[in-house]
């Protein structure tokens, strides 16, 4: 497989809505540590709509499906997840045309992320899903010449390690920044989704 | 305008912001709520929701957009992103706390503050709630919490006069906090639980005034002061503020013809009739000081009675609830503590007589609204000098006004609200006083009873004799003495082509009223009598809701016979010229004893035998009259309906009693319904409607009986509101059954006099209204702006309110455009 096509993206949805139902629980609980006890909830219900509607709408690109996401999220996730997800996958959605080379698809990658970036006003290192987005996305571009399925591999990798390094840091962004030294020893369940996000596009290009 | 959207998890939260902000602002303050998700169960935020409340109050002006936590602001920024390029740099995101900030964006909009500035009074909305708490030492006792204050400018052109006055000590006393006025235009000051202080205060329109309070609800206080400025202190919109009425001050008057103010049009060609009074003497020694502050409590007390008492008389009458209104700031300054203070230290320190301490209390005041600048204001010395000769003369007795016993152009120096609202507009053909005000509340009732009337003549209207023939023009404001014949025919001509015009003016109210969408809604009057009844016609009704029988078996010795019945009845008929006639059977209780009857003495007579009971307990009496109603129905439209019924056993005895009569003279079938005013007769509602052919809610004795509270007692009035959601939901379900059956379901009573009611009442399904007279153009014109399907979505609505405040306020809100003004 060397390109991310409408077929790919379908799975890999319905990949990632079946992994954060199986672990709504497992991120809500983080969230319940740090945050307010509905990331996993939040999260799972965004992406049960998504799974709707795509099965309502199934035709269209990769672009028009990525938009659908993106403002299924925003308008169902309630918490801040929603724009904010909604933001990283309105970005690719403007920055993917057609079938997606692993070039194609760091760049619109990158776009996601930069947005996301921008919608929180947030860096990484701030105990957020920028924790493991930003690795995932430099492991990417240091894996233009591997095979797409190796790169999405790399990045997932990455993207984890990203999660855990999030256990030890300070909040200062979103819920979990009014615990201040609290947060501290939590694994960041904004990172963990992210993570997940990474995982299931890994797992369905295998 | 700016428009104002507020963003919160919670759809409560949100739209419970915005309705504290349109509370402060005013029903029509551009506010969306955009709270929560389409799953109510779920806290959350929707960008998209955010989007499509910010198109919904968009403007050239700007949207400033209020959030609560987290999401909230993300949400709102990425709706940004799907604005337009157009709108989006228009709105603003604004970091103010939500309720404090919407609260004080809000007051930005309607004082037609930039989005900017908006954006800056809700960002600095914690600032006054930061020193509150702020400065709060530790444990108790609390120390008292700093001022809370607000800036208002005064919305009305005539400012805090009586009635916004009244209305502003009641809404003081509902809080616990001091409220203080200071006029920063005059630099007057006056706490809000005084009325004379109000009155005095000289807070016109422009006026800025700083409204300061201090206490634990303080900033609610503030709050409820700040609705009540935008909701243009309870003044109709045309007397928001404009230029003021320029008032030419009265020139000297001329050979035969006196010159004064215009107070109420018309005109009036009759002869001069003296109705005078002078104030009682006050030079008696003093009593006991003790006795003498009892005797003047008591004497307040009795008199603000009467004027209670008035006002309940008023409202009954077509002059409609304007002139209640004029009565109840009259209350407010008789129950005004600091007037009474005052008094009563007089009588204390300087061992004044209750009478004399009264006068020299009140003539100050007098002197203090005499001195002021605004001419609206000094012109409410006439009411305080009324109060003073009514308290006075329940502390001396006082020489009684003669009665009009013929009719008369009346002379007098002033006339007081009272004795006017008491005048019989066909003997009182016209007012001429020496003094007062054309917008003194003697005037207002005057233009309301249709009395055309000029004051400020000056003293020689009372140098002229009494049965001198006179001229009076209530529009130019010109008073003829001893008209020659030319004047009498130029006047004659002009007072007709005046009623024709006045005539054309009532022509729309002659047309039926639709709703704008089509639906045809009678509209009736009650009436007591045939003069009452032609009146009617000319004022738009379409026939009589209900004849008030009583009036031919009040004040007399003897029972009235059928002929004399009938006679009487036909009058009506003959006056309504083939418009229907619902002829209502008597209905007296033992609070009116007939003479003739002997009714036994109860001690309850409002839940004894009256009405139909009454009726059914003296067979022979109920007979004469169904046998004159069953008489004139061979003639004209009449129909039949029994006051009081409670059981089904009532109505088939009258109807039975009516059916012999009607047998007896050969009469046709009588459409026979019943009033709905006994609480069981709406339980049962489903089953007389098998039976009567048609239902009329009389909604004033339902309301008392339904809430157990007399109108007539002050302590409980207030519960007697039949915009409560209790009788709404006792009106549905009486239309209901109606329905069910086919029967029709009127209305009367003084509810439908209410423009409020109105949209309620056509959705609830009610297609025939009965009211005052005078109260038939407005509810007509209200009834032309009311869109069936609006009021059928209004009316479920209200039925699930909890008071009638809540019914009232909703009704504002759906229907706050496209209402007649309230006065």
């Amino acid at each position: 497989m060397d390109a991310i096509t409408t077929e790919v993206v379908t799975r890999w949805l319905a990949a990632y809505a079946e992994i954060i139902a199986a672990n709504a629980a497992y991120l809500t609980d983080l969230d319940a540590a740090i945050g307010d006890a509905d990331h996993g909830a939040n999260m799972n219900r965004g992406m049960q709509a998504v799974i709707a509607k795509l099965g309502a709408a199934p035709s269209g690109d990769i672009a028009a499906i990525l938009k659908l996401v993106a403002m299924t999220l925003i308008s169902t996730v309630g918490g801040s997840a929603g724009p904010l997800y909604g933001t990283l996958f309105l970005q690719m959605s403007a920055n993917a045309k057609g079938d997606l080379s692993l070039a194609d698809w760091t760049a619109a990658f990158e776009a996601g992320v930069k947005g996301l970036q921008a919608r929180g006003k947030s860096a990484p290192g701030e105990k957020t899903m920028l924790d493991a987005l930003f690795p995932a996305l430099d492991a990417l571009k240091a894996s233009a010449d591997l095979p797409l399925h190796d790169a999405l591999l790399k990045s997932a990798d990455a993207a984890a390690a990203g999660r855990d390094a999030t256990i030890p840091m300070l909040a200062t962004k979103g819920r979990a920044s009014y615990l201040g030294e609290r947060s501290i020893g939590h694994q960041d369940p904004g990172a963990t989704s992210a993570a997940l996000l990474l995982q299931a596009l890994a797992d369905v290009t295998a | 305008m700016i428009g104002l959207v507020i963003v919160s998890h919670s759809a409560k939260i949100a739209d419970g912001v915005a309705d504290l902000a349109r509370g402060m602002a005013g029903a029509d303050l551009p506010v969306a709520a955009a709270g929560g998700l389409d799953d109510p169960a779920i806290l959350g935020t929707d960008a998209m929701r955010v989007l499509s409340a910010i198109e919904a109050v968009y403007s050239a002006d700007g949207v400033l957009v209020l959030v609560d936590l987290g999401s909230a602001v993300l949400s709102a920024e990425t709706a940004l992103d799907f604005l337009s390029d157009e709108m989006r740099p228009r709105v603003l995101l604004c970091p103010a706390p939500l309720v404090e900030g919407a609260v004080a964006a809000a007051v930005a909009a309607r004082a037609g503050q930039s989005l900017e500035q908006a954006a800056a009074a809700a960002r600095d909305a914690l600032a006054s709630k930061g020193g509150l708490f702020a400065e709060s030492p530790a444990p108790p006792p609390p120390a008292a919490p700093a001022d809370h204050s607000i800036t208002i400018t005064v919305p009305n052109r005539l400012g805090l006069h009586a009635r916004p006055a009244a209305r502003l000590v009641e809404i003081a006393s509902r809080f616990h906090a001091d409220i203080h006025l200071r006029d920063l235009t005059n630099g007057r000051e006056a706490s809000a639980r005084s009325f004379n202080a109000l009155m005095l205060l000289g807070a016109v329109g422009g006026h800025a005034l700083d409204v300061s309070s201090s206490g634990a609800d303080a900033e609610g206080a503030l709050a409820a002061v700040q609705a009540f400025a935008a909701a243009n202190f309870g003044d109709p919109p045309d007397e928001s503020l404009s230029p003021p009425i320029t008032q030419p001050s009265a020139p000297a008057s001329v050979e035969g013809r006196l010159r004064g103010l215009a107070a109420s049009p018309g005109f009036a060609i009759g002869v001069a009739k003296h109705y005078g009074a002078a104030l009682p003497d006050v030079s008696a020694p003093a009593g006991d000081a003790q006795a003498e502050s009892a005797a003047l409590l008591a004497a307040v007390e009795r008199a603000s009675a009467n004027v209670e008492a008035q006002r309940a008389q008023t409202e009954r009458q077509p002059t409609g609830s304007s002139a209640a209104g004029i009565f109840a700031a009259h209350l407010a300054f008789l129950r005004d503590a600091n007037v009474r203070d005052a008094a009563l230290t007089l009588i204390d320190e300087q061992h004044l007589s209750a009478a004399a301490a009264w006068k020299a209390t009140t003539d100050r005041i007098i002197a203090q609204y005499q001195q002021m600048d605004d001419a609206y204001l000094r012109a409410r010395a006439a009411d305080v000098q009324a109060l003073q000769g009514q308290v006075l003369a329940e502390l001396l007795g006082a020489p009684a006004r003669p009665t009009l016993s013929e009719p008369g152009i009346l002379i007098a120096r002033d006339l007081t609200p009272a004795e006017v609202g008491a005048f019989d507009p066909a003997l009182a053909l016209g007012i001429a006083c020496a003094e007062g005000s054309p917008t003194a509340h003697a005037a207002i009732l005057a233009r309301m009873l249709g009395i055309p009337a000029v004051v400020g003549l000056g003293a020689d209207i009372l140098a002229v004799g009494d049965g001198a023939p006179l001229i009076l023009d209530g529009i130019a404001g010109e008073v003829l003495v001893n008209p020659d014949d030319a004047e009498r025919g130029a006047y004659a001509q002009k007072a007709d082509t005046y009623r024709r015009e006045a005539d054309s003016a009532l022509q729309a109210s002659a047309q039926p009223a639709h709703t704008s969408d089509g639906a045809r809604i009678e509209v009736y009057a009650n009436v007591a009598g045939a003069d009452d009844a032609a009146r009617a016609v000319t004022l738009g009704a379409e026939g009589v809701g209900v004849l008030r029988t009583e009036f031919i078996f009040m004040r007399r010795e003897t029972a009235p016979t059928a002929d004399q019945q009938y006679d009487a009845y036909r009058a009506v008929a003959v006056a309504l010229d083939g418009r229907p006639l619902v002829i209502r059977t008597l209905d007296v209780g033992g609070d009116k004893p007939l003479p003739y009857l002997g009714q036994p003495h109860e001690a309850n007579p409002f839940l004894g035998l009256r009405g139909v009971r009454l009726s059914l307990a003296y067979p022979d009496l109920f007979r004469a009259q169904l046998t004159a109603i069953a008489r004139l129905a061979a003639e004209f439209p009449v129909r039949a309906m029994f006051p009081m019924i409670a059981t089904l056993d009532e109505f088939r005895a009258a109807k039975a009693l009516l059916d012999a009569a009607r047998a007896e003279c050969d009469a046709p079938p009588i459409p026979t319904g019943m009033m709905v005013e006994v609480p069981a007769a709406v339980e049962s509602a489903a089953t007389f409607a098998r039976e009567v052919d048609f239902f009329s809610i009389g909604t004033n004795d339902l309301t008392q009986y339904v809430f157990a509270a007399e109108r007539g007692s002050p302590q409980v009035a207030a519960l007697s509101d039949a915009l409560h959601p209790a009788i709404l939901r006792m009106i549905a379900r009486v239309a209901d059954a109606g329905r069910a059956q086919g029967k029709p379901t009127a209305v009367c009573g003084e509810m439908v006099s209410d423009p409020a009611a109105i949209p309620l009442l056509v959705g609830l399904g009610v297609a025939e209204l009965s009211m005052s007279a005078a109260a038939i153009p407005q509810a007509k014109a209200v009834i032309r702006q009311v869109a069936r399907p609006d009021a059928e979505a209004l009316a479920p609505a209200a039925l699930a309110l909890e008071s009638a405040a809540e019914v009232r306020q909703l009704v504002r809100e759906r229907f706050g455009a496209g209402q007649a003004p309230m006065t």
